[in-house]
């Protein structure tokens, strides 16, 4: 499985580099700019610093800043890493590349492994750009624990990649990528509480977000970032455990689709 | 050995009637086909559009399961084995598919020798090796987008050989290609096969390639399995016997009889099937008039020498010699046209 693993990810960083020499890492550095920008206006300008006193309490902390511009980063890493990893193998389809990598016998975990890992470098530069601006526009975070941070960090990635495999058999299936991620994306952003605590919503809304892995790591994320406080091992284990649901599901359904596939094109 | 038992492949289709109706369709792909390839053998695979051949290649490359029936390869049976079997076999289909356009040659190489859980020192080796087998060593760091459509083809030839497979399966893989890439390419899978002792199933549109390469041939139609035999075998069943022309002067009717009995003593079928005047007429004498005799038989080019003694002894003049060969496409034509039973 590392052999396909690591190979993937050489193979589409050579290609992305191939295809987008700067823009490639340019692109991601005024994302991450504007991202930051956008906080700050929102909060110096807009909102002037005045919170609702449920804010802190929700949130865990009265740090708006580096609330949002933490929930803003996570959701530009969340969806470039779900994104990617799903379309990778209806990519493969639309460039005719996808019945010579069937035909080999590699795993097909780290294929998507391999996407994901190539996927986290290059969101990886985002999320360092973010910070970098962050703290320039004067967002402060508390001194970490960092064993919680790298538990909750490696949560937020499994449960990225975990939804990101179900969204994958979704677009083989339906053969579309444009609807149905951007679909996906709308309501993560809503439901997930990326820019607000998830407890200003309606409860069914709320509990709609449940239903995403994303959403209890984050939270995970966020609180031990803004706090620096450490996190219980029970507290991982709902986004834990929803996160390998989805991984056994977007396998099997992956499995079942990419068959289908062939099945559905040659009749 | 790869053998193909009864092997039925049924697709299932649904056609949208509406937001909430949809019908099942259903397509008989590939009926009760059984088949086999042997090691060092070149397998051709016949039929119009539709037959059910891209389908048969899928089948055999684990890309599809067969809805009824079994596939072995090498006793192993596919279903259980499929890990296993993608080891054995790989598949060169025709066009620019099947490659990453943003790698160089040999980037795609060494992926797909990663993908077959090569080491780094087998894939350097064996990708060089590859490069140079297609003549690609020169371009073998340009990115595949800046490749000719040959160059592609060719490259794809050594993707499919880059798990050494026992067993090949070739998806129409002159498609396109210029007459001497073309030609270098039929050699390529001749010497795969004769030298390197794999066993190939090929199928192509280019009958000529098909008749030229192939030892034995699987034609289907709608699925089904019409005829298995070598390509000469099936051109007689189908298309009938050669005919050889033989121009002389100074035949007379008398001489029919003795040639019919000449004819009879042969070691192979022969047949006379008509003498007719073949002159304008303006002929000085009648030892001048040329005369057309027509023989069908199973081999036209030896005929040649077998009739060369007879027409001296009754001093005939051969004036020329001709022979119809119905080929491998006259027989798939006359087979798709409904002509023969």
């Amino acid at each position: 499985m590392w052999h396909t693993v690591f190979a993937t990810a050489a193979r589409n960083q050579r290609a992305n580099l191939r295809a987008f020499p700067w823009a490639f890492t340019l692109g991601h550095i005024i994302e991450g700019g504007y991202l930051v920008l956008v906080s700050y206006f929102s909060y110096v300008y807009l909102i002037q610093g005045d919170l609702d006193d449920r804010f802190a309490l929700y949130a865990g902390s009265g740090n708006y800043l580096a609330y949002a511009i933490i929930g803003g980063a996570l959701n530009v890493f969340s969806v470039s890493m779900m994104m990617n990893v799903s379309r990778a193998l209806i990519t493969e389809w639309r460039e005719g590349t996808l019945e010579a990598l069937l035909l080999s016998p590699s795993s097909r975990n780290g294929y998507f492994l391999g996407t994901a890992l190539q996927q986290f470098y290059r969101s990886g530069m985002v999320l360092l750009a973010v910070l970098v601006f962050g703290i320039l526009a004067g967002m402060r975070l508390s001194a970490p624990h960092l064993l919680s941070v790298g538990v909750s960090g490696g949560l937020f990635i499994l449960s990225c990649y975990a939804m990101a495999l179900v969204l994958g058999s979704i677009m083989l299936y339906t053969r579309d990528t444009y609807i149905v991620q951007n679909t996906l994306f709308a309501v993560t952003t809503l439901l997930c509480g990326f820019q607000f605590p998830r407890q200003y919503l309606p409860g069914f809304l709320q509990a709609a977000g449940g239903v995403f892995p994303l959403t209890s790591s984050l939270q995970l994320l966020r609180r031990t970032l803004l706090t620096g406080e450490a996190i219980p091992l029970r507290d991982t284990l709902p986004a834990l455990l929803l996160s390998l649901v989805y991984i056994a599901v977007g396998m099997w359904s992956n499995r079942l689709v990419e068959r289908g596939l062939f099945e559905k094109y040659q009749a | 050995m790869i053998q193909m038992n009864e092997v039925t492949k049924i697709y299932e289709t649904k056609n949208r009637l509406g937001l909430f109706r949809a019908e099942t369709r259903t397509v008989t792909a590939v009926q009760s086909l059984t088949l086999s390839i042997a090691k060092g053998e070149i397998v051709g695979l016949l039929g119009l559009n539709g037959a059910g051949k891209t389908t048969t290649i899928r089948m055999l490359s684990t890309l599809l399961d067969p809805t009824s029936g079994s596939i072995e390869i090498d006793g192993m049976p596919m279903a259980d084995n499929r890990r296993s079997v993608q080891q054995k076999v790989n598949m060169i289909a025709g066009g620019e598919r099947m490659l990453y356009w943003r790698l160089t040659g040999r980037e795609n190489l060494q992926y797909f020798g990663r993908l077959y859980g090569l080491n780094t020192a087998k894939i350097r080796s064996l990708s060089d090796l590859l490069l140079a087998e297609v003549g690609l060593t020169a371009a073998a760091d340009q990115p595949v987008e800046q490749y000719s459509k040959g160059m592609k083809q060719r490259l794809q030839i050594a993707r499919g050989l880059i798990n050494d497979p026992e067993y090949l399966f070739l998806d129409e893989p002159t498609l396109g290609l210029d007459a001497p890439i073309a030609r270098q390419l039929r050699s390529t899978v001749r010497s795969l096969a004769k030298e390197h002792g794999k066993g190939i199933l090929l199928t192509s549109h280019y009958l000529q390639e098909v008749e030229e390469l192939c030892d034995r041939v699987y034609v289907l139609n709608r699925g089904r399995l019409l005829l298995c035999d070598k390509p000469d075998a099936i051109v007689r069943q189908v298309a009938g016997l050669q005919t050889a022309h033989l121009q002389v002067s100074g035949w007379d009717e008398a001489l029919r009889p003795l040639l019919q009995e000449h004819l009879g003593k042969l070691g192979h079928p022969a047949e006379l099937i008509g003498g007719v005047k073949d002159s304008d007429g303006n002929s000085a004498s009648r030892s001048e008039e040329s005369y057309r005799i027509s023989v069908r038989s199973t081999s036209a080019d030896m005929l040649i020498t077998e009739l060369l003694p007879w027409t001296m002894q009754y001093g005939l003049r051969i004036n020329g010699f001709t022979c119809d060969k119905p080929n491998l496409e006259d027989a798939i034509i006359l087979l798709s046209e409904g002509r023969v039973s």
